[in-house]
């Protein structure tokens, strides 16, 4: 382990034993010690973005490492978090999560006042109960910033996402061919349209964490399962305080609609908004 | 947690010029002329402290029906939640309106609660993140997003549906009036309800400068399953089984644009006829 980090690695060491973010063990990679859950993304300079495009334009940039979490968080985690501290989402408190049901139009979505991150789809539908391995949705950004306060983690920015996403590849895709190898890493919406269902869709809405292959650097569900919010706004909505940033797809991107599971594309949805699709990973700073 | 909600009443001013009665409003179109700011911006002060501004600062150089009615109403309803510790102010969006405000309101402050005071969320992947080569200028298959994260909730939209034929005919009057401002707010609104009377409106003011008309025209024959645009390779770029619906485009050139026109003028010939 570096130098400097001996606090962070105790307090993460000790938040793992509680089962807190989910790990208990650490492993050693080029001398330094991982917590176990996250990947350690090594320093240097990368190139970003796509020429032309109008939200994530061409771009370098340099970071000094860090780790972020090798899959979404899941319901098991954020549990934890709320048992610690009584928090009460932004949903539980306001009723005001957008959540879906097969049927629905193109990008429709409808306020279910009883749902909240326990019950995606309302308490008509199944809870979270049998789904503690699958990644929590139906929080807001706000509801995230207060996990991570209490997690003593943070969010990755836009560019942090992207270089752990493209793990050293360049374009579209993180992997090699286009884009009809997406479903070999993600949980994505496979029906042409979200009024039907693909009956050989395994998991039609979140599937456990890890159930797709991996990206060069072991992390997982970056291209689906559910839509991650970064911590910054990208720049045209730089002044647009009420917005957050989301990248990767998620169960309910498709093809014809979305399309964003990939490494380049951003989307955004307001802070206070609380999706059945909508998630986070965490990063941990090497200082 | 100590959270509460308070309503504020600002004055018994406002609340006089509510209109509280169920007698139907009187949607005389050349009485709220008189009225209408051409081009309206909104001050954006204490009235969209956190939430909202977003959508003016985009449109404001955009014509709309202000009503200082409807501001006066959301402001009587406005629900206000402080938050304990957060440095995010916490005014949140709601309906603001019961039912029996929505039913007072002209036609006019209808669209205007519906644009001004959108009361759900939208979730952004797709849209504006095209690539433009900046050649030839694009036609979309369907409008871009709104910009904002914010969307008219399912009884906003509701309340536009049940007088369909009364928006339909105040927003066609307007393109007609405005065609150099044509709001895409105002095109998405007939869009949702697909709007086949504006189908002359928006044939007569489409041009290089208001290609979204040409949007909503196809989208309308799309959601109407019209045959021929079916049949016609319009049809597979933008709305098949392989496209991405609101990322592929077609060149808007002269040919594709008076294409559109023709069919979307058989279209409503044809619906007229039947």
């Amino acid at each position: 382990m570096r130098s400097g980090h001996t606090y962070l690695f105790w307090i993460f060491s000790l938040q793992f034993s509680l089962g807190l973010v989910g790990c208990g063990q650490t492993k050693k990679t080029n001398g330094n010690e991982i917590p176990e859950g996250f990947v350690n993304i090594p320093a240097g300079e990368y190139e970003l973005g796509e020429k032309g495009h109008y939200v994530n334009p061409h771009h370098k940039t340099k970071t000094p490492g860090f780790y972020i979490s090798a899959t979404e968080i899941t319901n098991k985690q954020f549990e934890a978090f709320t048992k610690a501290t009584g928090y009460k989402t932004t949903a539980e408190r306001f009723h005001n999560a957008m959540t879906f049901y097969v049927g629905l139009d193109e990008f429709e979505w409808y306020n279910d006042t009883t749902a909240n991150w326990q019950y995606p789809f309302g308490i008509k539908n199944e809870g979270i109960k049998n789904k503690m391995d699958h990644p929590v949705t139906c929080i807001s950004f706000l509801d995230i910033k207060k996990y991570c306060e209490w997690a003593k983690v943070r969010l990755p920015t836009l560019d942090e996402w992207e270089i752990a996403c493209r793990a050293g590849t360049e374009g579209k895709h993180f992997f090699k061919g286009d884009s009809t190898h997406v479903p070999e890493y993600a949980n994505i919406w496979l029906s042409r349209r979200h009024s039907e269902a693909n009956v050989h869709d395994d998991y039609l809405f979140t599937s456990p964490v890890k159930k797709f292959k991996p990206n060069a650097w072991g992390l997982y569900d970056m291209y689906g399962n559910c839509f991650e919010f970064c911590a910054d706004r990208a720049k045209p909505y730089k002044d647009k305080k009420n917005l957050a940033c989301a990248r990767g797809g998620s169960w309910w991107c498709s093809k014809n609609s979305c399309n964003f599971f990939n490494s380049v594309d951003i989307g955004r949805v307001d802070q206070f908004a609380s999706f059945s699709n909508q998630g986070f990973r965490v990063v941990l700073d090497l200082k | 947690m100590k959270f509460k909600l308070i309503f504020y009443c600002l004055s018994a001013v406002l609340l006089t010029a509510c209109g509280t009665g169920k007698q139907e409003p009187a949607d005389s179109d050349s009485t709220e002329t008189q009225t209408e700011e051409k081009v309206s911006t909104l001050d954006t002060t204490g009235l969209y402290k956190y939430h909202g501004g977003s959508w003016y600062e985009k449109n404001k150089n955009h014509a709309y029906f202000k009503s200082e009615k409807v501001d006066a109403m959301v402001m009587k309803n406005k629900l206000y939640v402080p938050e304990e510790t957060d440095e995010i102010p916490m005014d949140y969006d709601v309906d603001y309106l019961e039912k029996n405000d929505l039913e007072s309101l002209t036609t006019r402050e209808l669209i205007y609660y519906c644009l001004a005071y959108k009361n759900s969320f939208s979730q952004i992947c797709a849209g504006d993140d095209f690539m433009d080569d900046g050649k030839t200028p694009k036609i979309p298959g369907m409008l871009p997003f709104d910009y904002s994260g914010l969307l008219m909730s399912n009884t906003q939209r509701k309340a536009l549906e049940s007088r369909k034929d009364s928006v339909v005919k105040v927003l066609s009057d307007y393109i007609l009036a405005n065609d150099d401002k044509i709001s895409t707010d105002y095109l998405q609104i007939l869009e949702d309800l697909h709007a086949v009377n504006a189908i002359p409106a928006l044939i007569s003011t489409a041009s290089e400068k208001n290609l979204h008309n040409y949007t909503v025209l196809l989208s309308l024959m799309y959601t109407m399953k019209y045959q021929p645009l079916l049949d016609s390779p319009f049809y597979e770029d933008l709305y098949g089984n392989e496209a991405y619906t609101h990322g592929n485009r077609i060149e808007a050139t002269p040919e594709n644009r008076k294409a559109i026109v023709e069919m979307a003028r058989a279209f409503y010939k044809g619906g007229k006829e039947s």
